[in-house]
């Protein structure tokens, strides 16, 4: 089994390093690259200077642009699973087995890994807290099993996941749910382990106050569009796929 | 309808005309893109010229001729917006499949060369 870590960088130059040495002392044998969505600092070099891949992007695309690099790179060299690692240093790399392993064993297409089960060691903010909830509920009522974190940043794909966003779905997608949603649209199990996070140490959220009046409304929109394309979906992909 | 207010929309449709056809010829602006500009210009032109039609057409809705231009303006420009935004969107999707792809490309570049 091939697997891919993305570790997702934007003017990270200050973690990432920390990041990586993270990932190479567990060393589990994954693949590493690092997406590096044109940052204005050395980030470029530093990764370069740890011997780690890089992609970089020529100009700034947004973390749909960057999750859309990291899929085509997994589609293109046939990996079977492409994890997500924020570049931030909120992520911990003995975590990742946790999110693998239920899709090597075959139990699960995309694993979330989640602040909110287990033990609580991240809190966010009170506003997001209550927009988490209020999606959460939302997607557990589509998809008729709980999920609780939705906004988290730290998830494995496999193949099947990786060939419907690569090769099917090239449309733009503007948050998390979008992504939970269509890929449970096209006929892949999402399931949800407790993980451990870090607080953040350097770089600032996606975030911003204004985003937190606007974000509630435009994620409401998403699922909305979802909705929508949930026939064509199940018609032009899922059903080909699985026969 | 006020005379004054006919002279001024054939004036600016005349006006509105001839600027596009002139950005048409510099290659600012593409003819596909335009198509609308030009219904816009001409209607703008003909509504003075076929006043009585149109009187009787703001009559039937039961408004003003004047409104009824303001109706039809903002109509236009709405319809015009949307079109905009749809091309927006794809132009948006376009370039980010490009940024990635290129990116992805540029590193196989770098490890052929490496190889070399």
């Amino acid at each position: 089994m091939r697997i891919l870590i993305s570790i997702i960088a934007f003017n990270e130059e200050n973690s990432i390093p920390d990041v990586i040495r993270d990932l190479n002392e567990h060393n589990f044998g994954y693949d590493i690259i690092v997406i590096d969505n044109a940052s204005s600092d050395k980030t470029k070099s530093v990764c370069k200077g740890l011997n780690v891949r890089t992609i970089s992007h020529c100009v700034n695309s947004d973390i749909n642009g960057t999750w859309k690099t990291y899929l085509n790179y997994a589609y293109r060299n046939g990996y079977d699973i492409v994890c997500q690692f924020d570049g931030d240093g909120q992520h911990l790399a003995k975590e990742l087995p946790k999110i693998i392993e239920p899709i090597i064993r075959k139990e699960a297409n995309q694993v979330i890994g989640s602040r909110f089960l287990g033990n609580k060691t991240f809190q966010s903010s009170f506003v997001r807290r209550i927009g988490i909830r209020l999606f959460s509920f939302i997607l557990s009522a589509i998809f008729k099993y709980k999920i609780k974190d939705v906004t988290s940043g730290f998830i494995a794909f496999d193949r099947r996941v990786i060939e419907f966003f690569a090769k099917y779905y090239k449309a733009e997608i503007n948050d998390p749910n979008q992504t939970h949603l269509l890929s449970f649209f096209s006929g892949a199990k999402i399931t949800e382990v407790p993980v451990e996070m870090n607080l953040r140490q350097h770089g600032t959220s996606l975030f911003n106050w204004l985003n937190s009046i606007i974000y509630p409304f435009n994620g409401l929109f998403n699922i909305v569009g979802c909705m929508l394309l949930k026939k064509e979906i199940i018609k032009d992909w899922t059903k080909n796929y699985e026969s | 309808m006020n005379l004054n207010l006919q002279i001024l929309s054939l004036i600016l449709g005349i006006l509105f005309l001839l600027v596009i056809l002139y950005n048409i010829r510099r290659k600012k602006l593409s003819p596909s893109y335009s198509v609308l500009w030009i219904v816009l210009a001409l209607f703008l032109i003909l509504i003075p010229v076929f006043q009585s039609v149109f009187i009787s057409i703001a009559r039937f809705f039961g408004v003003y001729a004047e409104n009824l231009i303001y109706i039809l303006l903002i109509g236009f420009l709405l319809i015009y917006v949307l079109y905009i935004t749809s091309k927006v969107v794809r132009l948006n999707n376009q370039v980010k499949e490009l940024i990635s792809n290129s990116a992805i490309l540029e590193d196989e570049l770098n490890q052929l060369k490496k190889k070399q």
